[in-house]
């Protein structure tokens, strides 16, 4: 998986590739940042990401959880129909910005 | 009846070559892009409890993923030796919550149970065997 992270009024965070059990870790890393940093407006770019298991739904909750505290916003866009299945199973698609 | 096997060791670092099997069996059987998200995303979840939590201490040990394929419906036992754990007992998160009563994880089981047709469990002997049925239509 690629992560790449482009900085300006709002932050855009592009994946591209499988958010699996093992890529979650340098998605976790960039999550810290971000959460710990002083963006406040997130944008996460799903046009490339293929796949998502629990461990990448797991941080999307903790990226979510996390904006909301420090009064910032997540937005999600350009999600594959694939995975927005997925975020409608879990009850996600009720609890994320899904442009 | 197609059918393929995979048999790899209880890392996590065997985690792309699962996810590869998976990828090129559902395109070999030309099933879209759903039903390959869905089963890779059944079996990994899967998989990945067995090698964090079936074998506590022990290095080297066997995962069997057997995959089948009849033009209806897709069969896939996952088989390992540790621990007996049956998944299809695990209480299920409620998705209805709001964002701050939301518990972070959980979804694993959930999500198997949720994407495929039918899921089941045995304990035969000393061998776990989980069989995830997904119904092709």
């Amino acid at each position: 998986m690629k992560i790449s992270v482009i900085n300006g009024p709002e932050t855009t965070i592009s994946l591209s590739g499988q958010l699996d059990t093992l890529t979650a870790v340098d998605f976790e890393k960039e999550i810290h940042k971000a959460l710990e940093g002083d963006p406040m407006n997130i944008v996460l770019n799903g046009a490339d990401l293929t796949y998502i298991s629990s461990a990448g739904l797991r941080l999307l909750l903790t990226l979510q959880k996390g904006m909301k505290l420090k009064g910032g916003t997540l937005r999600l866009k350009n999600i594959r129909k694939e995975i927005m299945e997925i975020l409608h199973i879990t009850g996600f698609s009720s609890i994320l910005t899904i442009e | 009846m197609k059918g393929q096997s995979l048999h790899i060791k209880n890392e996590l670092q065997q985690l792309p070559r699962l996810l590869e099997f998976i990828e090129q069996a559902t395109e070999e059987l030309a099933l879209s892009q759903s039903v390959n998200m869905n089963i890779k995303l059944a079996v990994e979840e899967a998989v990945v409890n067995i090698i964090l939590y079936a074998y506590p201490k022990e290095t080297n040990k066997d995962i069997l993923i057997d995959l089948a394929y009849n033009g209806k419906r897709l069969k896939v036992v996952i088989s390992d030796y540790g621990i007996a754990f049956d998944p299809t007992v695990a209480k299920e998160p409620d998705t209805t919550l709001s964002l701050e009563q939301r518990p972070v994880g959980g979804l694993g089981i959930f999500c198997i149970k949720k994407l495929m047709t039918n899921v089941s469990y045995h304990r035969k002997g000393d061998k776990n065997v989980l069989t995830l049925i997904k119904e092709i239509h």
